[in-house]
């Protein structure tokens, strides 16, 4: 059975962290390397012949994107187009997988990256595709302790398994130590068969071939890496002037559209008021005395309440009151007689007074129900 | 406590991170360059790459040589960027244990603190690895010490790294000093023992390829992924070059139209 191994030097895992600490966001892209398999033959007492197949992944760099959801949309599909050119001159064939970085979040696959993966894969037709999930998060309330989760993942039968990330360092090999004692009484043959054979081991000074060669070796990396790290430099000072250049650019250009939008909008308000007065006093000249330009009840439908309703219900309701208004004005004329009657028993001029106010409180409620 | 907070600049970060992941056999240190600022905050600019004299597995010391050499570094330092960079602090790997600082690192701190309250221990925990889940771990912490009647106890620090995205020269020297000063090493681990009069011709072939192999080591997994990054920075930053160039112009453009 494969067992599949990551391996990632120590500067590309801190160099993915520097790039997601330099971000506000989560962080992506892609991860690029090379894969191999390695068989191990394994003979114990129960089998005589066991195989043991190793995949191994070296991640040797990684392209970052830009911003996020760069080469995927919202449903998880993959956009080649964008893919290829976020590889720029990097073959496809070195593509070992994508990463995500997300802080303060679980060590664990969102459904949104399962789907981008299984859409990466078939996009880049690569079945062996890798998921690098870092995590970072505060791990002390008092923001003094931090740590960072990391591990690799690869689908298989739609099942996404957990693959070790393991950093290559100088500890991994067990280290042989230096003899500091010599091999012991050597006889004369020995002796002599080595001294022999010792000439195409060491230099006339005494070194050994092999020390001066990985030194030399050693030496010339050393100013390949100096004269790399000039180069980097230069071009880090470079982008940093460039970067603070465009940043200025970039806010003076907002600064200008906002003043020309501010005074586009300015004019554009005068204009519309000067209108809405304009139809305000067409509307007034037009339809002054219409009920529909004066204040007015309305109903919840938006229907102006009028004073009397026509239905035939209604038509009935309004006979009955106007009955009832009868009615009542004739109890009314009823009990004014008694009250003439007691009144001109008990006061003279006084009662007059009142039947006469009462006479022609009865003639308004007349005229009000005729109305 | 003297110091409210430690801000480390995130390429100060990457050298330190990617020091502590060079080895997993044994610890590894080095010193903090910065300044301090009246607010108690200490600023972490740069880190000085220290050869160890000593590997042992459960401590780390600094030699006063060392400190001296790095304060003439940092006063380099200062004159180079015109602010006023010292010694700030020091940090090392706990390589497969635990973040928190061991008896001695409390205590070394404490002496640190001594001749500078402000001085801060960081602390980069690696190789760590979750078997069930195969998920693997980096941590770091940063801590002062203080005093508890006889002994000393640790104080949390926070720590905040401050993003910088171009990486700044005295970093990228720092970076690539990590492969010259581990070959140092190691040559003068040869040197001494090929220096031993009595050692036969098989013993001085066998040292030889010792030294060999370990040198071979350091290459392949330390020099040749250090260059290699290198290169793809450099790659990186000439698209990026390329792109400002273009939006550059482009703005120049738009700023000069009525």
């Amino acid at each position: 059975m494969a067992e599949p191994t990551v391996r990632v030097s120590g500067i590309v895992l801190s160099s993915l962290m520097f790039q997601h600490g330099n971000t506000d966001s989560d962080a992506e892209g892609l991860v690029l390397g090379e894969s191999r398999v390695e068989e191990q033959i394994t003979i114990s007492d129960s089998q005589a012949d066991r195989i043991n197949i190793q995949e191994i992944y070296y991640v040797q760099k990684h392209i970052a994107c830009n911003k996020l959801n760069h080469f995927y949309s919202g449903a998880g599909e993959v956009n080649s187009v964008a893919v290829q050119k976020l590889l720029a001159d990097n073959k496809q064939d070195s593509v070992l997988g994508w990463y995500r970085q997300r802080r303060n979040s679980d060590q664990q696959l969102s459904f949104r990256e399962r789907i981008v993966h299984q859409s990466l894969k078939a996009s880049l037709r690569n079945p062996h595709l890798l998921f690098l999930l870092l995590t970072p998060h505060r791990a002390s309330s008092a923001e003094s302790t931090h740590r960072t989760e990391y591990c690799a993942y690869i689908s298989r039968n739609s099942v996404f398994l957990s693959v070790p990330l393991l950093v290559n360092n100088l500890g991994l090999q067990e280290p042989q130590s230096y003899w500091k004692l010599p091999v012991g009484r050597p006889s004369e043959r020995y002796s002599a068969t080595i001294r022999r054979h010792s000439s195409s081991f060491f230099s006339s000074d005494g070194l050994l071939r092999d020390v001066n060669d990985v030194n030399a070796m050693n030496d010339s990396l050393q100013e390949e890496l100096q004269a790399a790290c000039r180069e980097v430099e230069d071009s880090e000072r470079q982008l940093e002037t460039l970067q603070s250049e465009v940043s200025a650019l970039r806010k003076r250009s907002r600064e200008r559209r906002k003043k020309s939008e501010a005074a586009g909008r300015t004019g554009e308000e005068e204009e519309d008021q000067r209108r809405n007065l304009r139809l305000q006093e067409a509307v007034g000249a037009l339809f002054k005395r219409s009920p529909l330009f004066l204040t007015q009840t309305l109903t919840l439908q938006g229907f102006p309440v009028p004073e009397r309703t026509f239905s035939g219900e209604e038509e009935e309701e309004e006979e009955e009151e106007e009955a009832v208004c009868e009615e009542d004005e004739a109890e009314c004329e009823e009990e004014e007689a008694e009250a003439v009657c007691e009144e001109e028993t008990q006061e003279n001029t006084h009662s007059r007074k009142r039947r006469r106010e009462m006479a022609a409180s009865s003639e308004r409620k007349r005229r009000k129900s005729e109305s | 406590m003297a110091v409210s907070a430690v801000h480390l600049e995130s390429d100060a970060f990457l050298v330190c991170m990617n020091h502590a992941l060079s080895t997993e056999k044994e610890e590894v240190m080095g010193l903090c360059i910065g300044e301090a600022e009246p607010a108690r905050i200490v600023h972490i600019h740069s880190v000085i790459i220290l050869r160890r004299s000593d590997k042992r597995k459960d401590r780390v010391e600094i030699s006063p040589e060392q400190l001296s050499a790095a304060s003439t570094e940092a006063e380099r330092l200062a004159d180079m960027t015109g602010r006023p960079m010292r010694v700030v602090g020091w940090y090392h790997s706990h390589p497969h244990i635990t973040v928190w600082p061991s008896h001695v690192d409390v205590r070394t701190q404490a002496m640190y603190q001594m001749l500078d309250q402000c001085f801060v221990g960081l602390i980069f925990s690696c190789f760590i690895e979750d078997k069930n889940t195969k998920t693997g771990r980096v941590l770091y912490t940063c801590f002062q010490s203080v005093q508890k009647g006889s002994e000393y106890e640790r104080v949390e620090i926070p720590i905040h790294v401050v993003p910088r995205e171009a990486i700044g020269k005295v970093c990228l020297e720092s970076a690539v000093e990590l492969p010259k000063i581990l070959c140092q090493e190691e040559q003068d681990t040869y040197r001494k023992i090929h220096s031993l009069a009595h050692l036969d011709p098989v013993t001085k072939i066998h040292n030889g390829s010792v030294f060999t192999k370990n040198l071979c080591s350091q290459m392949s997994a330390v020099s040749g992924p250090l260059l290699q990054w290198l290169e793809d920075r450099l790659e990186q930053n000439k698209q990026s070059i390329v792109e400002l160039q273009l939006e550059k112009e482009r703005l120049l453009r738009e700023l000069a139209a009525p």
